[in-house]
């Protein structure tokens, strides 16, 4: 272990003797100031009630248990709240008025029973490739399922009690909001002529929760961005924007180049006779200085994620540690790209083909990534004419490349069960497709990794150095 | 116990043959000095011994373990020529990323870093970034980090390179007192004067062949040939001393000296009862001595220039260092 330690060391030295990694530290700083500059405002409640119930077309069948929605929109209702009070607790409280929002477009059903009866039945019909012809092509079958609206008569409509129209609007608050069924009650106000409808609303925790619309200022409310911003989407869009785009591919690319050196310098003439000239193994030296970057990478990133969850965490008003999942998620992501770029450096003993190679092969998967998601897209809607050989050739190369995209893919899915409350979540769609899962990304992506490096310890126990 | 043993020891580069059957054994507690021009093998024999280069064929024994074991280069410490130390290393620290690669304990780094710096002259830069070191300065740093875990076998490659004389000076007088302690030291060097005056034994590697091996003063060895030289106005008896059977040439640019070469099992004794004989008077005789530079200059200099590295990349990946 003294070995690994001293080379560990060694890379951390290698890396802190540029300017590069102080650039990045200054970035995170930077990134997390930015980040923790940023203040959230809860919107006036009846503009925010207004915001949530605009969502209530998406009804979630099994009494709000289904992760499949059902949109309603056919038999359109308006909710209105010009009431609505906030207190200090957070606590909202209103009169919803619920009528028609124009003459029923289908069979003239009342809107409102027909979204409770659709809340209150199981989910009905999954309907798979509802809007091609019936049949994925192109090789395996993709699944992507909506519920279709159930079929209800007049007196199914009739049937729904004045429970059911409450617990149809906690199931929905609760889902929207962000807050607990327990957190909201819902009573029926007796002498409004049906089809309208009028109900007592009470949201406890209701300004804090992530469904609640807030204003958002930066740069210390130098600059305000207006309302609307509900605070789960928005800390998920910074969320996911520093993983997926300035993490997933700016980090990424810096922390390619900088660790690119690593190897060829340690390769260079009359550096490696030194270092084989001591009692280690080259595959012990080779392996140790590949974990001595993804150790000095780890550390960067460590720090930058953390540093932006404190900086959010503290300004949403939320301290959910799920972001800080991102940390492994970025180094397996830098790890695969790492080892491509270790076994150029020991083919060619050059920094500079480590950090062209590396990179091109590093858009080469997003292009690969992007092309599986279209294709995958394409099976269902048939929107392209592709021929078969085509998703032959995007699933074969998937299949046996590391999972970049698959990795940027779950890690989003990740943010956003973490933070959209979970109507908002399952309405974003991430319960109707299939996601790639974390076992096979993670495998191949090791599989990939530990095939790079075998390569590279056999080429360096091979040749005379 | 043979610290270093090598029996017909080949190394191939693709075409070229870099060492040809080396036969070598070096005993503990030696000054073992390697001469040979650029690209005799000298260079690589070393990295075969430490495993850095696969040696194609023959045998080859470091402290007794096959050449190139992992475990026994915890024993050995080596300096090599054009070595590069990463620059983001102060002497001190690169002094201590050695010596846990050798596995010597923390605690003991901590007392033996500085005062192995201090025997090779750098203590007091001991905490500068070597990229602000002089040549010669690295070349102490090397040295230092080849003795730092106290190995019983110091292999330096072109150890003086880029050292001033008196840098020189304090070197050879570093592996004096080195090999008064018991370690064995392999040297490779250029400098003939400078393994002339430390070496116990040397070898002549030429073209990867071993062309003469013994101690100095084995190699030095005349065959035994004077100069003498009469007083002022005396002729000198060439002919006579001709007669006795010992060759005789007279020296140019001097005054009337001759050169007179012993023959096989007789001494300078009947030529100088000759010239008492003849009332002459001796005024200078002087055994000529044969400098190690003579030695090597007579042993190679008929032969072509070695393999240059460039010569040997055509023919194989490159190996890094001098041969």
């Amino acid at each position: 272990m003294q070995q690994f330690f001293a080379i560990l060391k060694d890379s951390y030295r290698e890396a802190v003797d540029g300017f590069v990694i102080y650039v990045m530290l200054g970035l995170a700083l930077v990134v997390a100031l930015i980040v923790g500059s940023i203040t959230f405002t809860p919107d006036p409640a009846p503009r925010a009630v207004a915001v949530i119930v605009s969502k209530f077309t998406a009804v979630f069948p099994d009494k709000g248990k289904s992760k499949a929605f059902t949109a309603v929109a056919q038999h359109p209702v308006k909710y209105s709240a010009e009431n609505a009070e906030s207190g200090t607790d957070g606590t909202v409280k209103f009169v919803l008025d619920v009528a028609p929002e124009r003459a029923a477009v289908v069979d003239k059903k009342d809107g409102f029973r027909y979204a409770v009866f659709t809340w209150s039945k199981p989910a009905g019909e999954k309907f798979k490739n509802p809007f091609g012809d019936g049949k994925a092509k192109g090789g395996e079958e993709r699944r992507f399922e909506i519920v279709l609206p159930p079929e209800a008569t007049a007196a199914d409509l009739a049937a729904v009690t004045d429970d059911d129209m409450a617990g149809f609007l906690k199931s929905q608050f609760a889902a929207f909001v962000g807050v607990t069924e327990a957190d909201v009650s819902a009573k029926r106000v007796a002498g409004v002529a049906e089809p309208s409808y009028r109900f007592e609303v009470e949201l406890k925790r209701a300004t804090t929760a992530r469904g609640w619309p807030q204003t958002l200022d930066v740069f210390f409310r130098q600059v305000s961005l207006g309302d609307d911003w509900e605070l789960g989407q928005t800390v998920f869009k910074i969320e996911n924007g520093l993983v997926g785009w300035i993490g997933g591919t700016g980090t990424l690319v810096i922390s390619v180049i900088i660790t690119a050196f690593f190897i060829p310098n340690m390769l260079r003439k009359g550096s490696i006779d030194l270092l084989i000239s001591k009692p280690i193994g080259r595959t012990q030296l080779l392996v140790y200085k590949y974990i001595g970057g993804l150790v000095f990478i780890s550390i960067i990133t460590s720090f930058t994620i953390t540093l932006v969850w404190i900086a959010i965490s503290f300004r949403a008003g939320y301290w959910d540690p799920t972001f800080l999942l991102t940390i492994p998620t970025l180094l397996l992501a830098f790890a695969i790209l790492y080892a491509l770029s270790t076994a150029v450096a020991v083919f060619t003993r050059s920094a500079i083909a480590s950090i062209l190679i590396t990179i091109a092969f590093m858009f080469g998967l997003f292009i690969v990534g992007q092309a599986k998601t279209f294709f995958d897209v394409n099976r269902v809607f048939q929107v392209a004419k592709v021929p078969d050989w085509a998703y032959t050739l995007v699933d074969t190369l998937h299949a046996i490349l590391p999972r970049y995209k698959d990795l940027d893919r779950l890690t989003s899915k990740l943010l956003i069960e973490t933070n959209l409350p979970s109507g908002e979540a399952r309405t974003s769609g991430i319960g109707l497709i299939d996601y790639p899962s974390w076992g096979m990304t993670i495998g191949v992506s090791l599989a990939f990794i530990v095939v790079m490096l075998a390569l590279s310890c056999w080429k360096l126990n091979k040749r005379d150095n | 116990m043979s610290v270093i043993e090598t029996a017909d020891l080949r190394k191939r580069y693709g075409p070229i043959e870099a060492l040809k059957g080396v036969s070598l054994r070096v005993e503990k507690g030696q000054i073992y000095g390697l001469l040979g021009q650029n690209g005799a093998g000298k260079t690589t024999l070393i990295k075969v011994l430490l495993g850095i280069v696969k040696l194609t064929d023959g045998r080859a024994s470091l402290l007794d373990a096959p050449a190139g074991a992992v475990e026994v280069r915890r024993r050995v410490g080596y300096l090599p020529e054009d070595h590069a130390f990463p620059g983001y290393h102060t002497g001190y620290s690169l002094m201590d990323y050695y010596g846990a690669l050798y596995g010597v304990p923390a605690a003991e780094r901590a007392k033996k870093i500085p005062d192995t710096l201090e025997l090779v002259g750098i203590a007091g830069r001991m905490h500068s970034k070597i990229k602000t070191y002089s040549k010669g300065m690295k070349q102490r740093l090397g040295i230092a980090q080849a003795l730092m875990h106290d190995p019983e076998l110091i292999i330096l490659d072109e150890p003086t390179d880029g050292v001033d004389p008196m840098g020189r000076k304090e070197i050879r007088d570093l592996m004096g007192q080195l090999k008064a302690k018991g370690h064995t030291i392999f040297l490779n060097s250029h400098l003939l004067g400078e393994v002339e005056l430390i070496c116990d034994r040397v070898a002549i590697l030429h073209k990867g062949v071993v062309v003469r091996e013994g101690t100095i003063d084995e190699l030095t060895k005349t065959k035994g040939t004077y100069v003498l030289g009469l007083m002022s106005g005396q002729t000198f008896p060439a002919d006579a001393v001709a007669q006795l059977g010992f060759p005789v040439r007279p020296l140019p640019d001097t005054a009337g000296h001759f050169e007179v070469t012993l023959v096989e099992g007789k001494t300078i004794e009947p030529v100088m009862k000759l010239l008492a004989e003849r009332g002459l008077t001796v005024v200078h005789i002087v055994e000529k001595k044969q400098s190690l530079e003579d030695v090597f200059m007579k042993t190679v200099e008929s032969a072509e220039p070695g393999v240059d590295r460039k010569q040997r990349r055509r023919g194989a990946r490159p190996v890094g260092g001098e041969n």
